[in-house]
């Protein structure tokens, strides 16, 4: 495993978002010594089954799974995340939303989910993340839209083989394994996110009932 | 076909929504798209009928877990029609921008809201939300053309697939400009190359996710001035 490699890891079917995606990761910040790489992963049969390929396919520590219409603004993103795993080895996935208690229905948007809105500020100061200063949220499990990792955890593609509970079967899995899931307090959206507001969902209770016997009731 | 054009849609479909047994007479003020779109609207209202949502808020842990169940039940049984409706609607979508003409427009307006106030289908699939926005901004393109002239530029527009094109490359260019992204005035040369209006961008910067408007609308506007000034 190279501890001085991050890899961007996205499930691709729209090439007009992809691109737009990539400009705003060649547009972050790199440390010093750190090697960034980008993992497109097209044809994928399921969020789980792109992402263990993804993960697969890179040695890179640090691994970043994003949706392809998530925009990262916060050109320090790959110094702030790295900051925050090497402070505790036990932090073992970073998201940008969360849930710190997910509700016994498995419905992430029935609890209370952090960040809230932020009022605007000017200036790329904004962005500037201090692990000290601005601290964690600790949370159970994390929006898909983008999910860091430093520990390779498998994702659950026997069991979630489609679009939706990837995100929560992992965060589940990683804290299985006893590792913490956070959330960074940030004081603007690092992330902008072009999904629409609709509400399709057609094989989501299938998953959400499998989440529930696998996590819940077991 | 003369009895199409010489009544308005909205009446047509006023006819229809009272007279849904008549035949004749609805075949001869509909085309095989809207029939369709009509026939599969009353299909979709009675399966709903059929559920009778109950209107109850749960006040115990296990009315909330059967409200839940009841919820995901009723969307399954809407899933295959959905489906259906969302085909019928967008295929009748491209045919009408393939006309390039404000009467097309207006008639997607009419079947748009039509879809909204009945709650059918336009949160369920991410092409209505923009559909929602560019029709936005269609209605302010034609009060500038009522008022003044200028030309509706969204009638370049020929399929549903070009106009959400449009939209998130309006959104992304726009991002740009707040983010500072370079080249940050790609915009201009977008705007020009599609014959898109400053007034169709303006729509599309108040709906998208945009934090900091007011700084994208003083570039673009600032470009915009010394481009003028340089001529």
């Amino acid at each position: 495993m190279n501890e001085h490699k991050i890899c961007f890891i996205i499930c691709v079917n729209n090439n007009l978002f992809f691109e737009e995606c990539v400009r705003y990761i060649h547009r972050l910040e790199v440390p010093d010594g750190v090697e960034v790489e980008l993992l497109e992963i097209k044809g994928a049969s399921s969020m789980t089954g792109g992402y263990n390929e993804g993960m697969h396919n890179s040695n890179a520590k640090y691994k970043v799974y994003m949706h392809q219409d998530a925009f990262l603004v916060n050109k320090y993103f790959i110094s702030d995340i790295i900051s925050i795993f090497q402070s505790d080895r036990n932090i073992g996935m970073i998201g940008l939303v969360g849930i710190q208690k997910l509700p016994e229905s498995g419905l992430m948007w029935s609890g209370e989910r952090v960040p809230g809105v932020y009022e605007l500020e000017e200036g790329w100061e904004r962005y500037r993340y201090d692990r000290k200063r601005d601290g964690l949220w600790e949370v159970e499990g994390i929006d898909g839209v983008l999910m860091a990792t430093q520990y390779d955890i498998p994702w659950r593609e026997d069991l979630f083989d489609g679009w939706d509970f990837y995100d929560l079967s992992q965060s589940f899995e990683m804290r299985k394994r006893g590792y913490r899931i956070v959330v960074p307090v940030h004081k603007q959206f690092w992330h902008q996110h072009d999904d629409k507001p609709v509400l399709s969902m057609w094989d989501y209770d299938k998953y959400r009932k499998r989440f529930i016997k696998e996590y819940f009731e077991k | 076909m003369d009895d199409k054009n010489n009544e308005k849609l909205l009446d047509r479909i006023e006819y229809y929504m009272e007279y849904p047994a008549d035949e004749e007479k609805i075949d001869m003020m509909f085309s095989t798209g809207e029939k369709n779109i009509l026939r599969t609207i009353r299909e979709f209202e009675k399966i709903r009928y059929e559920m009778k949502w109950k209107n109850e808020k749960p006040v115990s842990k296990e009315d909330n877990a059967k409200f839940i169940e009841e919820v995901f039940r009723n969307k399954e049984k809407e899933r295959d029609i959905s489906f259906q409706l969302k085909k019928e609607f967008t295929d009748w979508i491209d045919v009408l921008l393939e006309q390039g003409r404000i009467e097309a427009w207006l008639d997607i307006l009419t079947w748009y809201r039509l879809l909204k106030g009945k709650n059918l289908i336009v949160d369920k699939f991410w092409e209505f939300p923009v559909l929602e926005t560019m029709l936005k901004a269609f209605i302010e393109e034609l009060k500038c053309f009522y008022s003044s002239g200028s030309s509706v530029s969204l009638l370049t527009v020929h399929s549903l697939e070009e106009l959400t094109d449009v939209y998130f490359h309006l959104v992304f260019l726009l991002r740009r400009v707040e983010y500072e992204l370079e080249p940050a005035d790609e915009i201009l040369d977008y705007l020009i190359e599609k014959k898109i209006s400053l007034t169709v961008t303006d729509v599309v910067l108040d709906d998208a996710r945009i934090f900091d408007e007011e700084k994208v609308r003083r570039t673009i506007i600032g470009w915009v001035e010394n481009g003028n000034e340089r001529t």
